[in-house]
Formats: C-alpha cells, sequence, structure tokens
C-alpha cells in the first residue's frame, strides 16, 4: 500500500517539476533586462550585441527557445552561464554539494537542539526551563540569518579568532577525494581526520547562523504540540502505568506531536535552499544560494532555469520524503490518501 | 656542545625553510573573474588579463612616464595614412606551454577577439580588415581606415597561445575551431604573463602562481602565489585585515568599512586615480532637459562638494576630486585650464530664469542603480538641491539590468536621471568621450544622455582618424568645452579609487610617481610588487 502511495506521488512530483522548469524558462525571458548586453558588460556596443543576441537564439520565439534548451537538457547540457561563461551543469556540481552539505548541517542542528528543548519545555511548562528556551527560540525566530552571520563573525573570527572568516577549507588545503561533494563526509570516507577538523572549524558558524531560526521555531512547535500531548489522557495512563518519564515523554508525548513538526521540518529545508544566500555571502561560502542570488541579478536565462530546476527538484523531493515520513507515522494520512 | 651544534643546525634549518616559504599576496574582488582575456570586462578580469596575458604594447613603467610603449612588440611601425601597423615582436618569448611567441599568435588573438564578438572586441571590429604575417616575428594589420586610438586599443588585445588553443576545441558555434577553445582559456591559461593561472573557479577564487620563463624575468621578492577571493562582504573584509589575511580589497567597498578598516594594525589606502568618474546621465530629449538652460541651472545647483564626500575616507584621504571635464585628467586630450565643475547657486538661478520650463511643469525622475548604495545618497543631494530651485523629483531605485533595457528600447524609455561610473578601457579621448556623445552611440548606457550635436559628432569623426598628436589632443580639448558648454551632461566628480591593503608588500604602481598605467585593472601588475619579509 505504502509502495502506491509513493509511486503516485513520485508521478505528481515529476509532473510538478516540469512546470516548474517551463515556467522559470519563461519567466527568466520575460522580466526586466537585457540578458546579452548584461552578458557583453558595459562597455558593449549595440552591434556586439546584436550578434550575441543572434548567436544565441534570443531572437526565436519563446517556444523554439523553449524546445532547444529541452533537447540539450536530454542531451545532458544545461546552457552556458550567459555571464560567467561556465557551463551551467559546472557550475551546479561545484556549488550545490557545497549548500547541501550547509543546509544538512543545519538541519541536524535544528533537530537535535530544536526537538529536545522543546520536548523539555513542553515537559516543564513555565518553569526555568521553559522561560528560558521561549527567549531562546523567540531570539531566534525573530533575528534574521544574516545577522547571526555577522554576530557570529565578529565574534569568533574578529575578536576571539577560534574560527575561520571564510570557505569550506583554509587557505591551501586539499580538497578530499570526490565522493559526495560533501567535505565532511568525504574526507570521514577519506580517513582524513585532519580535513574533517578543517571542514568542521569552517562549516560551524555558516550553519549555526543558517539553523538559528529553524531551532527556535522547531522549538516552539515541539513545545506547544508535546504539551498538548501531556494533556490528553493516553498520557496518564502511560503515567498510571508506571512508565518512567522519559520515556513517557519521548516516546507516548513526542510522536504525535511530530507530524505537524516533520512537515514544516520538510519546509523549511528546502526554504533554507535558497533563503542560504545571505549567510553564504557573508562566509565566502560557495554554495548554489549565493549563486542563484547572483545569476538572477545578472539575468543569466540558462543558469536561472538550471538553478530553480534543481532547487525545484529538491524542494519536491524533500516534501515527498516528508509525506513518506508522515504517512509511515500516522497511518490515517496514508489511507486517507489512497482511499481519494 | 652537543646542544649548541644542535642549536646552531636548528638556526639554519629555520632560516633556510623561511627563505624558501612560499609568499602568498591575498585579494578581494568582485562577484566573479573571467579568465578568458577576450571575454575580459570587470576590474578583476582585467587583473586577471594583465598578469596571466601580455598585450603588444602596454603604458611604460620606468617611473618616467606612462606613455604606451611596444611590450610583447620589440618596434611598432605606422605608416603615413595611419592605416598600417608593422609590428615586430621580441623574440624567445615563451608561452607558459613552453611554445614561442609567433606572429601567428597576433593573427590568431585578433581574429579570435573580433569572431567572439565579447570582452573589448569593439575597439578592433570593424577597423581591422586583415593580419598578415610575413615572418614568425613580424605582423602586419591593416586597418580600414585610420583610426587615431589603435595603439593604445592594442593595450587591450592579450596575445593568446594559439597552438594550446586549437588543441582544445571544443564543440562550438565557430565552424572548424569550434568553441574557439573557450571552454579550455576559461578555465587554463595560455599566455605569456609573469603569472600562470594554478586554479580558477569563476565563482570562487583564482590562484596564480610564478611563470619562471616569463621574458621580462620575475624578481624573487614578487609573490610567488597570488589568490583572488570572489564575493566578499564588508564584514568578512574587515575580519580578514584584523586576522592577517587579507591583502588587497576591492576599491567597490563602503567608505565607512575603509575608515574603519583603518583602525586595523598595518592597514593603509592605496588611491588610484584617473580611471574612472561618475556622472549624473539626464535624457536630454525629455522635457526639462531638453532645454539647454535648464541642464545648466540643474547642473549649477548640485552640491558636488556633498556627493564626493560620500566617497572620501578621511578628510585626507579623498576618494574623489572636482571634475573639470566629462573626461579623467589623466586622458591626453584633457584640458587643465577649465574650470572646476562646482555647485554656484546665483547661476543655477540665473540659467533657471531662462528655461523656458517653470517648476511645477514636470516631475524629475532620479534613477540609482539599487546595488550601488552610494548612488541613492547622490540622487537625495540632487533631489534636496533641486527643490531649492522650485523643482519636485522622486528618487526610484533601479536593477542594471533594467536600466540598461530602458536605455537601449530608446530616448523615450530611457529614465529622465541616471547615474552611471564610468571606467576607462584605455587611457584615450575617444575611447571614453566617442561612447557617451557620439550620436551613433544612443540606446548604449554610457550614452544615456541621448544628446546629439553635428558639430561634435564632426569633431569627434575627425579626432579618432588622427594618429596622437598635439593637434589631436587640441581637438579632443574643443570637444570638452563644447559639452561642457551645452551641459550634455551632469559629470559629478572623477574618482580616486582607494583600495585597503596590508603593509605586507610594496605596490609600485601605487606609490611612486608616474607609475599609475590609467588602465582599469592595470595598476595590480604583481610582478612588480615586492613581498616584505618572504
Amino acid at each position: 500500500m505504502l509502495g502506491r502511495y509513493v509511486i503516485r506521488r513520485s508521478v505528481a512530483a515529476l509532473i510538478t517539476l516540469f512546470g516548474v522548469s517551463v515556467l522559470i524558462f519563461f519567466l527568466a525571458r520575460v522580466m526586466p533586462g537585457d540578458a546579452a548586453g548584461i552578458a557583453l558588460g558595459e562597455s558593449a556596443t549595440l552591434e556586439q550585441i546584436a550578434a550575441y543576441r543572434e548567436r544565441h537564439g534570443f531572437n526565436e520565439p519563446l517556444h523554439v527557445q523553449y524546445w532547444v534548451y529541452v533537447t540539450d537538457v536530454i542531451d545532458g547540457d544545461l546552457g552556458e552561464s550567459l555571464y560567467s561563461g561556465s557551463k551551467v551543469l559546472d557550475d551546479l556540481a561545484f556549488t550545490f554539494p557545497a549548500t547541501l552539505e550547509l543546509v544538512l548541517f543545519s538541519t541536524i542542528l535544528m533537530i537535535s537542539i530544536g526537538i529536545p528543548l522543546g520536548v523539555l519545555a513542553g515537559r516543564f511548562r513555565d518553569g526555568y526551563i521553559d522561560n528560558f528556551t521561549r527567549v531562546f527560540s523567540l531570539l531566534g525566530v525573530v533575528t534574521p540569518s544574516f545577522v547571526w552571520a555577522v554576530f557570529f563573525l565578529l565574534a569568533f573570527a574578529f575578536y576571539l579568532k577560534v574560527l575561520p572568516v571564510m570557505g569550506r577549507l583554509s587557505e591551501g588545503a586539499v580538497a578530499p577525494p570526490f565522493v559526495t561533494g560533501l567535505y565532511l563526509i568525504d574526507s570521514l570516507v577519506d580517513g582524513d581526520w585532519a580535513t574533517f577538523r578543517d571542514a568542521l572549524s569552517h562549516i560551524i558558524m555558516p550553519g549555526v547562523a543558517l539553523a538559528m531560526a529553524s531551532i527556535g521555531q522547531t522549538t516552539r512547535m515541539t513545545r506547544a504540540n508535546v504539551g498538548e500531548s501531556f494533556d490528553k489522557t493516553y498520557i496518564e495512563f502511560a503515567r498510571a502505568y508506571g512508565f518512567k518519564e522519559f520515556r513517557t515523554a519521548a516516546v507516548y508525548a513526542l510522536r504525535p506531536a511530530l507530524i505537524p513538526i516533520l512537515t514544516i521540518l520538510g519546509l523549511d529545508i528546502a526554504i533554507k535552499f535558497g533563503s542560504a544566500f545571505l549567510v553564504e555571502t557573508v562566509f565566502g561560502w560557495p554554495g548554489m544560494a549565493r549563486y542563484g542570488v547572483q545569476v538572477i541579478l545578472f539575468k543569466d536565462l540558462n543558469a536561472i532555469v538550471g538553478t530553480v530546476t534543481v532547487i525545484g527538484f529538491f524542494f519536491i523531493v524533500i516534501n515527498l520524503i516528508v509525506d513518506i515520513v508522515v504517512a509511515f507515522v500516522d497511518p490515517r494520512i496514508r489511507l486517507g490518501a489512497l482511499a481519494q | 656542545m652537543k646542544r649548541f651544534f644542535a642549536l646552531i643546525a636548528t638556526a639554519f634549518l629555520v632560516a633556510s625553510i623561511s627563505a624558501q616559504a612560499e609568499t602568498v599576496l591575498r585579494i578581494g574582488e568582485g562577484s566573479i573573474g573571467r579568465l578568458d582575456p577576450h571575454e575580459a570586462t570587470l576590474v578583476a578580469d582585467s587583473i586577471l588579463m594583465y598578469n596571466v596575458y601580455d598585450t603588444l604594447v602596454f603604458p611604460s613603467l620606468d617611473g618616467k612616464s606612462t606613455e604606451m610603449k611596444p611590450h610583447l612588440a620589440e618596434s611598432i611601425e605606422v605608416n603615413e595614412s595611419g592605416t598600417v601597423f608593422t609590428v615586430k615582436l621580441r623574440p624567445n618569448v615563451k608561452f607558459h606551454s613552453g611554445n614561442t611567441l609567433s606572429s601567428e599568435d597576433v593573427k590568431f588573438s585578433m581574429n579570435r577577439i573580433i569572431e567572439l564578438n565579447t570582452g573589448f572586441s569593439y575597439m578592433f571590429d570593424g577597423w581591422v580588415k586583415s593580419v598578415d604575417t610575413p615572418d614568425p616575428l613580424t605582423a602586419v594589420i591593416n586597418l580600414t581606415n585610420p583610426y587615431g586610438t589603435f595603439y593604445s586599443a592594442l593595450a587591450r588585445l592579450s596575445i593568446i597561445d594559439s597552438k594550446t588553443v586549437l588543441a582544445h576545441l571544443g564543440k562550438g558555434d565557430f565552424g572548424d575551431l569550434g568553441d574557439y577553445g573557450l571552454d579550455w582559456t576559461r578555465k587554463n591559461s595560455a599566455g605569456t604573463g609573469a603569472y600562470k593561472a594554478r586554479y580558477h573557479n569563476t565563482q570562487e577564487r583564482s590562484e596564480l602562481v610564478k611563470f619562471d620563463d616569463y621574458f621580462l624575468g620575475i624578481p624573487d621578492k614578487a609573490p610567488d602565489l597570488v589568490r583572488l577571493q570572489y564575493g566578499q562582504t564588508d564584514p568578512t573584509v574587515i575580519a580578514l585585515f584584523e586576522r592577517g589575511e587579507m591583502d588587497i580589497a576591492r576599491s567597490f567597498i563602503a567608505s565607512e568599512t575603509k575608515k574603519q578598516l583603518l583602525s586595523v594594525k598595518g592597514v593603509t589606502i592605496a588611491s588610484e586615480p584617473g580611471i574612472a568618474m561618475l556622472f549624473m546621465k539626464p535624457n536630454v530629449t525629455k522635457p526639462p532637459f531638453d532645454d539647454v538652460n535648464c541642464r545648466k541651472g540643474f547642473a549649477y545647483a548640485l552640491d558636488y562638494e556633498a556627493m564626493m564626500l560620500q566617497e572620501h575616507v578621511t578628510d585626507k584621504i579623498r576618494g574623489a576630486i572636482p571634475a573639470k571635464s566629462p573626461m579623467p585628467s589623466s586622458h591626453p586630450g584633457f584640458d587643465p585650464t577649465m574650470p572646476p565643475i562646482k555647485q554656484d547657486m546665483a547661476k543655477a538661478k540665473e540659467f533657471m530664469a531662462k528655461c523656458k520650463y517653470k517648476p511645477g511643469s514636470h516631475k524629475i525622475q532620479i534613477t540609482w542603480i539599487s546595488t550601488v548604495a552610494k548612488e541613492e545618497r547622490f540622487a537625495l543631494i540632487a533631489q534636496v538641491n533641486w527643490k531649492e530651485l522650485g523643482w519636485e523629483s522622486y528618487v526610484e531605485p533601479i536593477v542594471w539590468a533594467h536600466w540598461t533595457q530602458k536605455v537601449r528600447g530608446g530616448a523615450g524609455t530611457a529614465p529622465m536621471i541616471g547615474q552611471v561610473y564610468t571606467f576607462a578601457r584605455i587611457p584615450d579621448a575617444d575611447a571614453y568621450l566617442y561612447n557617451i556623445f557620439h550620436s551613433s552611440r544612443h540606446g548604449q548606457y554610457s550614452a544615456s544622455e541621448f544628446f546629439a550635436d553635428d558639430q561634435v559628432d564632426e569633431m569627434l569623426d575627425k579626432a579618432r582618424t588622427m594618429l596622437p598628436s598635439s593637434k589631436r589632443d587640441a581637438l579632443y580639448a574643443k570637444i570638452l568645452r563644447r559639452v561642457q558648454d551645452l551641459q550634455a551632461t551632469f559629470t559629478g566628480f572623477e574618482v580616486i579609487n582607494t583600495y585597503p591593503r596590508s603593509d605586507r608588500f610594496s605596490w609600485p604602481n601605487m606609490e611612486k610617481p608616474n607609475m599609475n598605467t590609467g588602465l582599469m585593472g592595470g595598476n595590480h601588475i604583481f610582478r612588480l610588487m615586492e613581498m616584505k619579509g618572504g
């Protein structure tokens, strides 16, 4: 049953992705700005621009341009970045793992800090822990990630000088052999502890800055949902049976509270892919979020479509995974979906 | 005794290690850097270009003058009509590949930049008829018409290793030449320059290392490794300087950041005048700017001192000087006798009284490029100044892409006021003025005034066919006076690029007299720098 549910969701995801690529292809072309002029730079003459437009097929009707694009994509070619000249596929292959690593790192922080804090706050409502958590999560939610980024930069790189300022690795350090593109994992696979430590020291500040808002949000949600669960009769039963408080909180109170948290978590991870831009910029992190904003500003047509499609794909995959996990956790959802 | 010898041995070891330690120069630059010199347009591109590649001519770096001199060329002779340039190349110049420079490389480079039609190709396209190669060390460049700028323009033609490029052709739009080697040259160096690329990623960084066979030799004290990092924010730059991890920042960071950096030990400011100017460009086809008296009134009302204040780092480290005309003072043809452009409210009111439009008849649109925060301040200053004359205006941010599209759309769609920093690609009056004031350039960002004057057109057309001479300079001085009389544009000020820098190296292009090349990106010549304690 779960298998059929997954297939249905996957087909829907593919259709959505196709829709996203069509939409962004046309949107990128109709938004203001002359791509050829920007690509050629400030000193380009009108003759140069006209020749460039011709060479890149910008004078063709939009549906013809789309057809050419699709056939190229089928050949595994996402085109050239009009601005940097690099192949978009190369740019994405370079920047995507950097952002993925950052997002995954901040997600791990979000789960490992946000959920336990929320459970504790929910269990000890209106106590010291709850009050502390409330202030902490509120700060996390209301402070934009770039403010955290600048704050951490000044505190730990400028004044204390205990963490590096920018990049994924120190100057002169060699990236670990490619396995996943995630330096933390690749260096572990390679057994290279020095590189692992170096990569870890570089990801801490951007990772925490990116995670702060979601830690706050996860804490607040978990606290609210777990708090509600503690008012339910099944918790009273659990206590009456004499289950230990930790088991009562972590298993019986948390499990029903997890469903809305998981849904938000999925969305949050996907949104981070776009919103990591400012954090990546502050820490010189060569990621896809920063790349995405740059290419939009420069109206880099192929790169915009490539970046948005990859982010869209990731968004859909994450949501698919979350749906499956939620369906697994709550059978009412998957059975309800199949019944429809 | 044993301990003593061990100590001596250790001291020698440490001394020899430090003597061999690699010296690194770290530079922060703009959002991206492009390595192929025939695609170069930005400052970072030009820095790469002038260190990885060489050109046939380059400003003299002897400290006596910055006159354009043969560089890869041994000599360049021009025929009387100015249409044939005979280039004799230096013998035994090596490319990074080990190939020897020949006239075929000159021919290939010229054809490549013109056919790619990118970067600085507009300086050659339409002017170069053919390149002949009678022998390996002679290239004869035939022009379609006399072109006085051509000699200087050669400072923007990087000579590329044709054999290496031809060995790395990919799929592309150029027939037998495929992609003209672009896919390869965007990541690898194929020049004769003092430095070659060890690593290059357009979005992240470039690492350049010394090229031992450089034809002019490279002093030992020049940096062994140069690392250009792209896309840093101001807080990042501050942290990097504080930790001693940056040597040169880009000039485009905020003046406030530069001022703050001065409190970091060892950080000073390097000044580079004569490369850029700020213009506040009126669309002279739209009322009230279609009336010369109105334009003069608006121009006299502008508070240039307040605008320049936004560029200054401190009272002593100035980021701008008053302009005398719409051309940098370093360019031949600049007339130093012209009065500085400054605010004069009495004259502003006098001219405004002669203006055919009255305040209230039109509301003025002042745009600023949304990624250049300083321009908003200039816009607000103009708004206040013009309000004093009774004119209402509104300030509007606009992204660069949108602004250039509006300008390309013609005089009807171009905004009433746009702001542009214009950089000198080569120190030549034609290269600067033709793109702004010749009517054939309407629609280009640089000519967003849509100014048209037959006399100016005629003089510009004539001057560009003249070979460099005092007569040519005098004609440009006349053109400058004419466009100033007609108030063809609002010249804000002449920019002095200010670069925060560490004290770990010497920078002759910025420190010594007569070493400013006047070329955008042409003052970051790494081989001339000396690392201290390296």
